[in-house]
């Protein structure tokens, strides 16, 4: 559960290398989540391989004449200290954090499943206990149970715990467990759930502790500079920083959301001329990705008042807000933060649209009529639409994006992993032959270099510090985890 | 205008206020002073932060500004007046009732009586189902039991869950009882909106019951939601896709009463599901009930911990009539259409000609609702108080 953060000295070169191969198998727990769909084989059969290379964990169980036990101690050993320096590194920002927990909950979830019988063996070294429903209450609520869960086989007897809701959000959430009077009722089967859960909170928590003591190492130049090279090679773009060489006008929206807007925004764009009007969440994709493009702020401002102005009168668009929210996302009202552009992966999990909405993601959010009539209507052949449903049934909504994208372009390959709305936009302009102006981070766009996706990390980074001499990390690198 | 506003706030101000400041605060001069208040003043001028530290101040200072909409946040960990002295980030939420809101808009597909901010008698019915189906859940499922269900004022109805487990709860655990209580999920690009997995979960077999017993007068007598060729189609698609549509082309553009075509489209899926020999094979016929009547709520208002909503009593901007509080098993008594106007609670207290001792607000028609007001603000108040949990009344 790593609740206790590791002792001693490591030289600058292992902490380099521990923690890039946790973010490697980290970055493929990510990537193969979009590619292929969490719980299915070809997720758990390219994930789990990965991990088996890498940060292999086999469980702690001490057997008499245990051969591998030298080697069981090193694995936990890498795997313990990985996890703390990927801690500091993710614990900065918001959506590090978010990111880390989920990667990292992930992959405690997919060992936790590896090795089910070892189960009640981590309770009892974690010193975790839940309460055991009683034979007779089983009983009287055994058919309550057995249909929340869906534990069909009748003849299994099965043991159940009974634990707060709030410890088992994932399954109440999804309404997968029996509750009653605050209290879930949860099979063993499902226990794995809870601990997960319970291990994402306590990971949320230690993170916003540790940004807060990150200030006492940020003075060690070799960590600070590890770190740095660690959180923006992988990251991606959030396009906060990267533009087109010229601005795109708000008279050249129209044309260009036929040629390089991404479907979910396209659509959008046909609500919003059309109707004059697009709810909350619409506004909000939309106009983040407005300003991912370099409008300017005043650009998008007059955008939204002339279109919303067709159908309202301008003392009611004044009281609406909208203008105000505009304001607040370029980061001029209240908190003053800067709000990025949603990237697919939040498109597509979000709140997705309900009565009168328009935004989400048109693969994920249309059912196959409608997006068919959609695509039809968009001019796409009929052969490439068949395509594009197929993958859309397989939940592969980036990837019938992507499909989109090279029936648009005429490309048999669109050359990049689609992950997000904006850098659908730049590699259009650039596909159609527009400059991309590259921003502080660097853009990696397929046109330019070959870092994408899962290709070996070694080659293409180098660690900054391999010239100097490997020094132990201080113990204030540990204490900054705790 | 400016006098009658002022007339009911001082009025709001001596009764409502006593006992809302009970509920407000828990009982607790500190958490009031820690709680956030938005008001809102004619001109749409959002005053944010306002924070009290005893009743006076609030009778006060409402006398004076005068707002027409007052909101109620979430307590905070510093008081919210001096948050600009504070870095940012550290003022931050601590706790907030879990609060729902329900919206007669979001019903514009299936209802067909009226649209947008209109509503009826007919339609209403929707709405007594979801505070019925809701009120159980929350009770039942979650174990809360200090609930104020308040009417908007136009269109819908909000839920107030003032128990200490709730007001802890983070935007992850409102996020899960939203999500568990979201049955109808998708836009107006996606025709087929509730899909069960396998047995359905005893929740909603529980909805079932309770929206089978409002289901012959809703749709089909009031709503008539067979009657036309385009009323059917929507219904048909509301079915598992290419099941039995193509063989309903019939069914769709005969002239028999929404009734008749009810049996006929349930038996006509009983076959089919027979034929193919499908396990829970009523669950095609309950996704189509649930997909009809089942609460519709905007999941965004509970997620958010500092999500701003109407304080109960206000007074709607649009309709003028008064935010009152009613209780989850009187729902089918409840008429919307007879809640008093500000206009007409003030005549009520100037044509008051019985004993001139009495508080205003017991000249009033409000008066059963501030009665019950109180009594949940008393409740809140008690389970604070008590140790012993087992020991409070259910509300």
């Amino acid at each position: 559960m790593y609740t206790v953060p590791p002792q001693g000295n490591i030289t600058t070169t292992e902490f380099y290398s521990t923690a890039l191969d946790r973010l490697t198998i980290l970055r493929a727990i990510y990537n193969n989540g979009i590619k292929y769909n969490r719980g299915s084989e070809l997720y758990h059969k390219s994930v789990m391989s990965e991990i088996k290379i890498r940060l292999p964990l086999r469980p702690n169980v001490l057997e008499e004449t245990d051969n591998n036990a030298k080697t069981k101690t090193e694995e936990r050993r890498k795997d313990h200290i990985s996890h703390f320096l990927l801690r500091l590194a993710y614990c900065r920002t918001e959506e590090a954090r978010k990111w880390f927990c989920d990667c990292e909950k992930e992959l405690f979830r997919l060992r936790l499943e590896e090795h089910r019988e070892e189960v009640s063996q981590f309770l009892v070294h974690n010193s975790l206990k839940f309460e055991e429903v009683t034979e007779n209450e089983v009983a009287d609520k055994e058919q309550l149970i057995r249909d929340s869960s869906q534990i069909y086989s009748n003849r299994e007897k099965i043991m159940v715990y009974k634990v707060p809701f709030v410890e088992a959000l994932e399954l109440v959430k999804h309404r997968r467990v029996y509750v009653e009077r605050g209290m879930a009722y949860v099979p063993h089967t499902e226990l794995v759930s809870i601990l997960t859960g319970m291990f994402r909170t306590q990971l949320s928590k230690s993170l916003i502790k540790c940004a807060r003591s990150l200030p006492a190492v940020s003075d060690d130049e070799r960590i600070m500079s590890i770190l740095n090279e660690l959180t923006t090679a992988y990251n991606g773009d959030d396009f906060s920083n990267t533009k087109l060489e010229g601005q795109v006008s708000v008279a050249q929206l129209p044309a260009v959301s036929k040629t390089s807007f991404p479907p979910c925004m396209r659509n959008i764009h046909e609500v919003f001329s059309e109707q004059h009007h697009i709810k909350h969440g619409a506004r909000l994709q939309y106009c983040l990705f407005l300003k991912g493009m370099g409008l300017s702020m005043e650009d998008v401002r007059t955008y939204f008042r002339q279109e919303f102005c067709k159908k309202m009168d301008a003392e009611t668009y004044g009281k609406s807000g909208h203008d105000y929210m505009v304001r607040h996302l370029f980061g001029k009202e209240g908190k003053r933060s800067d709000k990025t552009p949603y990237g697919c992966m939040k498109i597509i999990t979000g709140s997705g649209p309900s009565s009168g909405d328009c935004h989400g993601c048109p693969f994920k959010h249309m059912d196959a009529d409608n997006l068919e009539r959609k695509l039809n209507a968009w001019k796409i052949p009929k052969i490439q639409i068949r395509e594009i449903l197929g993958l859309v049934a397989g939940q592969h909504y980036q990837i019938a994006c992507s499909k989109y994208y090279e029936v648009t372009h005429n490309k048999g390959d669109a050359g990049f992993g689609l992950n997000h709305p904006n850098q659908y936009f730049l590699e259009s302009q650039q596909a159609l032959g527009n400059k991309v102006n590259v921003g502080k981070q660097g853009y990696q766009s397929s046109q330019s270099s070959s870092i994408q996706g899962s290709q070996p990390v070694s080659q293409s980074v180098s660690p900054p510090v391999s010239q100097s001499v490997s020094q132990p990390v201080s113990q204030s690198v540990v204490s900054a985890c705790e | 205008p400016q006098c009658t506003e002022a007339v009911y706030h001082a009025e709001y101000g001596s009764s409502g206020i006593n006992a809302e400041y009970g509920w407000l605060s828990y009982n607790n001069l500190e958490y009031l002073s820690k709680r956030e208040f938005c008001f809102t003043l004619n001109g749409d001028i959002y005053l944010r932060y306002k924070s009290f530290s005893n009743v006076d101040d609030f009778r006060k200072e409402l006398k004076t500004v005068n707002p027409f909409k007052i909101m109620l946040e979430q307590f905070n960990n510093i008081k919210p007046k001096d948050h600009k002295s504070f870095k940012s980030g550290s003022f931050t939420a601590v706790e907030r009732e879990v609060v729902f809101d329900i919206d007669m808009t979001d019903y514009d597909e299936v209802r067909y009586c009226c649209s947008e901010a209109k509503i009826c008698p007919n339609c209403w019915t929707f709405m007594k189902i979801a505070v019925k189906i809701i009120d159980e859940a929350l009770r039942q499922d979650f174990g809360f039991s200090n609930l104020l269900w308040v009417y908007s004022g136009r269109r819908g109805v909000h839920c107030w869950v003032a128990d200490e487990s709730a007001r802890k709860l983070k935007n992850d655990g409102r996020g899960a009882i939203a999500d568990y209580l979201s049955l109808v999920i998708g836009g107006d690009q996606q025709s087929k909106k509730v899909t069960l997995p396998g047995v359905p979960h005893p929740s909603i077999k529980r909805s079932v019951n309770i929206i089978s017993r409002y289901f012959e007068e809703l749709m089909i007598n009031s709503q008539d939601f067979l009657d036309s060729e385009e009323k059917c189609q929507k219904v048909l698609s509301m079915l598992p896709p290419k099941t039995i549509q193509d063989d309903l082309k019939d069914w769709v553009s005969s002239n028999h009463d929404s009734k008749t075509k009810w049996n006929h489209l349930k038996d006509a899926w009983s076959t089919y599901a027979k034929k193919k020999k499908l396990r829970n094979e009523n669950n095609a016929i309950y996704e189509v009930v649930l997909q009809l009547c089942y609460p519709r709520l905007d999941v965004n208002v509970t997620k958010g911990l500092n999500h701003l909503l109407k304080s109960p009593f206000s007074v709607h901007p649009k309709t003028g009539r008064v935010c009152v509080p009613f209780l989850a098993k009187d729902v089918d008594s409840f008429d919307p259409f007879t809640v008093p106007t500000l206009k007409e609670v003030i005549e009520e207290v100037d044509n008051w000609s019985g004993d001139p001792t009495v508080p205003d607000f017991s000249k009033t028609s409000l008066k059963p609702s501030i009665e019950l007001f109180k009594k949940f603000a008393k409740s809140c108040q008690r389970e604070d108080a008590d140790e012993n949990k087992e020991n409070r009344m259910a509300w």
